[in-house]
């Protein structure tokens, strides 16, 4: 599998704004940027391309999650924090998807481009890549204890609100405390009762937050997490 | 996950806070390998007999909290009542800085919680303490991980790239990894064709690091706590940072930031000069 030199990776980064309108083109560019400089070397994964489902459908993300993450699952979280692995993919490998999901019908701004063909591996930049998101939120939820262990993805993505009012935070990173959170809304699903609504799950998120300002939420249980979760529902 | 600095409802013995007339508790943290597992020796040393029995009863335990923000890795282990432990963890789960934080927790309820060495005002105060609580806080600390495709020397946290488009007039620009010099097309295809000459390159790139360098010090001198540690979770700025700490170079008092720029310079890279009065002696 390949991935962007550290020089190329420099020239895209700094040359983003101008090369704004490459952006529109409907094929990958790089052969014809870098015309016969060597913008990609060999990296020692062998890891076969992904059949992602190419669509600006958002409703595609939960099976798009299953395929990419399923394909590299064996990613470490170092080599998965490499900001010219997902540079690549954007811009090479996966290109048509990129273009397809985020570009094809909609505006093209410098901010899209920078957030979804670009990876910063802080903030909130690591979950905006149009592929490592696709890797983060299968890492995160993957479970196998489900007996389909997308069963937590599932839930994530039914409710984009959630899915980003977990991940920008911070307490996000422990994945037990966010797995925990993601089975008592399956269990809520499965008793057919009324899920959290956006704000209510804002109002448990802040609640998180708050606790975590004195105490260390990394080791609430799921009881725990279901109790918090119930005193925010109306 | 920073520790010392939150506000408590209750008292909490660590080094900083004011709530114990006496007693203490350390955190003390030791690399002992970096490979395929990092080591680390865990030790805590606490001085307080009520925290002391509520670990040996098992009301409160010790425990220690990794955090790695590039790799969205965030892990407590709770170690009961074992003040000191050896923790591997696989290197490839970690990024280069690693926030660690240490203390004791309350394992279950405790209800009327007081300790003969708060402070007078705090004297005879029941606290309720739910599990998750803190007790005791150790100095928060960082790890910085040397990874094989880490970036080290200065050389490899400034790179020369070509502006593509003149009327963006950005002199540099900064990514998670590397400051950027950006130079126009011309000046880039000469700085490209001699950086080929042997022992060149270290000359070309100084050239255009100091004044760079000079901007980047302005800016950390204007930075805020929490910027500042942002800019430690980029390879380059804890590079800088780090090394302006060894050289005990305090930017806020320092006036002559040209100056301090080579000092920098000149601990993480005399290559330049060498190379230079190399290519002369070859002429």
């Amino acid at each position: 599998m390949k991935i962007l030199t550290r020089e190329a990776f420099n020239t895209l980064t700094v040359n983003r704004k101008s090369n704004i309108d490459k952006y529109l083109e409907y094929t990958p560019w790089l052969d014809n940027y870098f015309s016969g400089i060597p913008y990609e070397f060999e990296t020692n994964l062998s890891l076969e391309k992904a059949p992602l489902i190419i669509s600006n459908n958002s409703k595609d993300d939960f099976n798009n999650i299953k395929i990419f993450y399923e394909n590299y699952k064996e990613l470490s979280l170092e080599e998965a924090s490499d900001a010219r692995l997902w540079t690549y993919f954007a811009h090479k490998r996966y290109y048509d998807y990129t273009f397809k999901r985020w570009i094809l019908g909609s505006s093209i701004t410098d901010s899209k481009i920078r957030e979804r063909f670009f990876y910063s591996r802080t903030g909130k930049g690591k979950l905006r890549n149009a592929l490592a998101r696709l890797w983060w939120y299968g890492k995160a939820t993957y479970d196998e204890s489900y007996e389909d262990p997308y069963t937590l993805t599932k839930i994530l993505i039914a409710k984009q609100d959630i899915a980003q009012n977990i991940f920008e935070r911070n307490f996000s990173r422990n994945s037990n405390l966010t797995k925990n959170i993601l089975k008592v809304i399956y269990k809520m699903e499965q008793n057919n009762e009324t899920l959290p609504k956006r704000e209510e799950f804002r109002t448990f998120s802040k609640a998180l937050i708050r606790t975590g300002a004195f105490a260390i939420t990394d080791i609430l249980n799921e009881e725990q997490i279901e109790n918090m979760l119930r005193d925010c529902i109306k | 996950m920073k520790f010392q600095n939150k506000m408590f409802p209750h008292p909490v013995l660590d080094t900083k806070r004011k709530d114990f007339s006496s007693g203490s508790f350390k955190l003390n943290l030791e690399l002992l390998e970096v490979k395929e597992n990092i080591k680390i020796a865990i030790k805590f040393n606490l001085k307080n007999i009520a925290i002391e029995e509520l670990i040996n009863t098992g009301i409160a335990g010790y425990f220690i909290h990794f955090e790695s923000e590039s790799t969205r890795y965030r892990e407590i282990i709770l170690m009961d009542n074992n003040a000191e432990k050896e923790i591997s963890i696989s290197a490839k789960i970690l990024g280069s800085r690693v926030e660690v934080a240490g203390g004791v927790i309350a394992l279950k309820k405790i209800n009327n919680y007081t300790n003969e060495f708060f402070i007078k005002e705090l004297e005879g105060i029941p606290f309720t303490i739910n599990p998750g609580e803190l007790l005791a806080v150790g100095e928060d600390q960082e790890l910085f991980l040397e990874k094989e495709d880490s970036l080290a020397g200065i050389s490899s946290i400034f790179a020369v790239v070509e502006n593509q488009d003149e009327s963006i007039k950005h002199p540099s620009w900064i990514s998670d990894d590397q400051i950027l010099i950006k130079l126009p097309k011309k000046q880039f295809e000469s700085y490209a064709l001699l950086s080929q000459t042997p022992n060149m390159r270290e000359v070309l790139i100084n050239m255009f690091v100091i004044p760079v360098l000079v901007d980047v010090l302005s800016r950390f001198r204007k930075i805020s706590v929490d910027d500042f540690n942002e800019e430690k979770e980029s390879e380059w700025g804890r590079i800088i940072l780090d090394k302006l700490e060894e050289l005990e170079i305090d930017l806020e008092i320092e006036d002559d930031l040209f100056s301090t720029a080579f000092r920098i310079l000149d601990t993480l890279e005399m290559k330049a000069m060498e190379n230079l009065q190399k290519i002369l002696d070859e002429e």
